[in-house]
């Protein structure tokens, strides 16, 4: 992804048309809050259900392994490249690196993204790795670097769990050892009402600043369900302390089912894969 | 991040120490090494704070700048955090060494305080003019345990900063002309003593430890910072390292991580009331000391 | 405004010829192999010093027979009036490049080959005189990290004021408001120069009263100075009885 600064940004002097619906977003946002209180969410979901999935791997052709991960209307690509040598590399590095890099496109989001990267991406980026980095056996690639992208095309919330789901994927297609297939889901919590896989529009009710002491934000965990080791936790928002030992179980429990649908992708990709070579 | 390097025994050392709850420095596992904390010192800024923690030297300087505020939040303020890993820190940060740390640092300090700190007493006229706070951060020696000296000496400097008041506006058309009071003692102070603080802990063997030095972050598996308000709730959670935790684990880190903010807090609170009262006639040290 | 009232007072009180207080503190942080404090009216500087150590950067050019020297200039983004974006910018590189050549003419490199020695020099607050308070803390953190070095460098300014009388040691409001100022490091011992530049032109006629001014400001901190070290050596070696019959035993 070419990050130039120089690049047209669009004319000067123009405003944003979101600016003028910031009237009718709020009323939309209330509107999804008030039926949130009767259980209800805007898009006819269970309060603690996730949105459908689609996956499928081997998308990008030129990649090692690649992912495209659909949840709801959050869609993004996740692309895998081969161990390469590091390059200027002074001291040897016993494990292998990570290289990801976290990019929303331009359109992706409900203001325009500009092509260089923000502190948001950086900060998405840096959670990114540091969830793969426990779950790839990286003694493997001993002075190595592994590229992991993700382009993220459409951002309907949750991103940042769907985005390490589509890596764990893009990994295991790229032949990749691994410890364990890895999973991520996201909590929204508004009101002390808990709601798994937040879209868009739950994510930033859940992370506005009303002060009244009740919970709200957002929780995001990475997990690897037969080591039962939590690789990445990143929480904002406000919260009770006491409430984090339901959250983390509401949040394993929804990994594990999203684990199994992964396996079962990735076993229908193994068994595709043997009848095309049979052929 | 910083050129110590240790070798296997000394770091079976560490461990085992950390075991037998004794660590190199005597502390034990909840411990915090001496802090040091003074207010005032840099006269340009609007508040600043230098906190010594141990070895990790930090100083803080809020400045206060009249800004627009964002179309989409006419009746908020600003605030930006910024953080400088200077080379005196170690030479690892010379050059860009040091960026990669800063932006996570003030990343996290940025998304730590956002939800407590309430932007619209920022505000001067609304959709016109607000107050923009710019919090730089400089880290000028580097001992481990960052995050939590930096959101203590952050918290302070906030604590300390005052906003000069506005005597009087003009209208002239479309534009508001603001007269600002001459005088610097004019001022109110703001409102921080509900920012919340960070706690690191770092999983070293089966515990886990508060404070941890750098040798220690060097042996341990993961760290976990903990964003705590001064009533124990939690803003935001980050995990630091490579390891990864079993859900019990990170249960119970993060519980002992709020219950040591409370009390980090509550210290922090309390040294702030005396440096305040003890207004008249303060010595000031600066480096001196 | 004047810069020198009729009663040749400056704007912040002083003579023409009268410069600054001087406060400082060696040994301030732990880590660094030296470090120092020093704060020159409002002009606040720390410096640390790491090394010699082996060679870190740019290892294939390092000569084979004296030690590398390598410098760091930044100004904290807090550290005037106004606010800077950048700790780091083209002005504070230049003065990196400053620094090095001043503190180079005193190092004695020849005798640290294979070796690199760190200076980094960080403005928490400025008033003026940036360099040359710059210039006089690396020279102090070098003595406190034990490096040998041929004799102090010492650094002063000073700018003409009313187009006929020198000043000595000016603030930043002289710095902005004035006519031209001038930086000299110089070798106190042997009266060397060892850095000078001008900020913009000067005649002939007025560099020579200038240029003694500055020369003579620099004695001045040099005297101050040495004597702030040696009491500081006395302090710790008292606690050690240097130079006491107990100590020889």
């Amino acid at each position: 992804m070419p990050t130039n600064v120089y690049r047209v940004q669009g004319p000067e002097g123009t405003v944003p048309y979101q600016q003028y619906l910031i009237e009718r977003n709020n009323n939309k946002l209330e509107e999804i809050a008030t039926s949130l209180m009767k259980d209800v969410r805007c898009d006819g979901r269970d309060i603690s259900a996730h949105r459908n999935l689609c996956i499928k791997t081997g998308i990008v052709t030129q990649a090692k392994g690649s992912a495209y991960l659909e949840c709801g209307s959050t869609k993004l690509i996740c692309s895998v490249f081969d161990p390469k040598e590091v390059p200027n590399k002074v001291e040897y590095a016993k494990t292998g690196e990570l290289q990801c890099e976290f990019k929303f496109a331009t359109f992706s989001c409900r203001q325009r993204r500009t092509y260089t990267r923000d502190s948001e991406e950086r900060q998405l980026c840096n959670e990114l790795r540091r969830a793969l980095e426990p779950a790839i056996c990286r003694g493997e690639f001993a002075n190595f670097e592994i590229h992991i992208n993700v382009l993220v095309l459409e951002n309907d919330g949750s991103v940042l769990a769907a985005a390490i789901t589509a890596a764990g994927l893009a990994l295991m297609d790229g032949c990749i050892p691994m410890y364990d297939v890895i999973v991520a889901t996201s909590l929204g919590i508004y009101k002390n009402k808990i709601l798994v896989d937040p879209t868009y529009d739950e994510e930033t009710l859940c992370s506005s600043t009303i002060d009244n002491g009740e919970n709200r934000g957002t929780v995001m965990l990475a997990y690897m369900k037969n080591l039962q080791q939590i690789t990445e936790f990143a929480q904002n928002g406000s919260m009770d302390v006491n409430m984090f030992p339901e959250y983390v179980q509401i949040l394993t429990n929804h990994n594990c089912k999203l684990y199994k649908l992964v396996i079962s992708a990735a076993r229908k990709d193994v068994i595709e894969h043997f009848e095309n070579e049979n052929e | 991040m910083s050129l110590v390097s240790l070798n296997e025994a000394e770091k079976v050392y560490i461990i085992h120490g950390v075991e037998e709850n004794f660590r190199c420095d005597g502390r034990s596992r909840q411990d915090y090494r001496p802090l040091e904390l003074e207010m005032d010192i840099v006269s340009n800024a609007n508040g600043s704070a230098r906190l010594r923690l141990a070895n990790s030297d930090i100083l803080v300087c809020v400045k206060v700048e009249i800004d627009t505020p964002l179309p989409e939040a006419p009746k908020d303020g600003k605030i930006e955090y910024f953080v400088d890993c200077s080379a005196n820190a170690t030479p690892a940060f010379e050059g860009r060494g040091g960026e990669h740390l800063a932006a996570e640092l003030s990343r996290f300090l940025c998304l730590a305080h956002g939800p407590v700190f309430n932007l619209s007493k920022l505000c001067i006229v609304p959709g016109q003019s607000c107050w923009k706070l710019f919090v730089d951060v400089l880290i000028l020696e580097c001992g481990g345990n960052l995050f939590d000296a930096v959101s203590l000496a952050a918290k302070a400097a906030l604590c300390n900063t005052s906003l000069p008041n506005i005597v009087g506006t003009y209208e002239d058309g479309q534009n508001i002309d603001l007269q600002i009071s001459d005088d610097p003692f004019d001022t109110k102070p703001l409102e921080a003593s509900d920012l919340p603080v960070l706690v690191s802990l770092c999983k070293i063997g089966n515990s886990y430890v508060a404070d941890p030095t750098i040798e220690e972050e060097i042996c341990g598996a993961g760290c976990i910072v903990v964003s705590v308000t001064p009533k124990g709730n939690v803003t935001a959670v980050l995990k630091k390292g490579a390891g990864s935790f079993m859900p019990d684990t990170l249960n119970e880190i993060i519980m002992s991580g709020s219950h040591i903010g409370i009390l980090l807090n509550k210290a922090l609170n309390e040294t702030l009331i005396q440096d305040m009262s003890s207004n008249v006639c303060k010595q000031q040290y600066g480096f001196l000391k | 405004m004047d810069l020198l009232s009729r009663q040749g007072l400056r704007t912040d009180g002083r003579r023409s010829g009268e410069l600054r207080r001087i406060r400082c503190k060696m040994g301030v942080f732990n880590q660094p192999d030296g470090s120092a404090y020093l704060e020159q009216g409002n002009t606040k500087v720390v410096a640390a010093i790491y090394g010699p150590h082996e060679i870190r950067t740019n290892r294939a050019k390092a000569p084979n027979d004296s030690a590398v020297i390598n410098c760091q200039y930044s100004m904290a983004t807090f550290s005037r009036s106004e606010r800077k974006r950048r700790p780091r910018d083209n002005k504070s590189a230049e003065l990196t490049l400053h620094l090095k050549q001043a503190m180079a003419t005193a190092i004695k490199t020849d005798l640290y080959p294979k070796s690199q020695i760190d200076i980094f020099v960080q403005v928490l607050q400025s008033d003026g005189g940036n360099y040359s308070v710059c210039v006089n803390a690396a020279t102090l953190a070098l003595i406190d990290a034990g490096i040998a070095m041929e004799e102090f460098v010492i650094s002063c300014t000073s700018s003409l004021a009313n187009g006929e009388t020198p000043l000595v040691d000016i603030s930043h409001l002289e710095e902005t408001m004035g006519g031209p100022s001038l930086t000299v490091a110089i070798l106190p011992i042997s009266g060397k120069i060892a850095m000078l530049e001008t900020s913009q032109r000067i005649h002939i006629n007025h560099l020579e009263p200038v240029l003694t001014e500055a020369v003579r400001g620099c004695r001045y901190i040099y005297e101050n100075l040495n004597k702030i070290i040696k009491k500081h050596y006395e302090e710790i070696g008292g606690a050690l009885n240097w130079g006491t019959e107990e100590y020889n035993i």
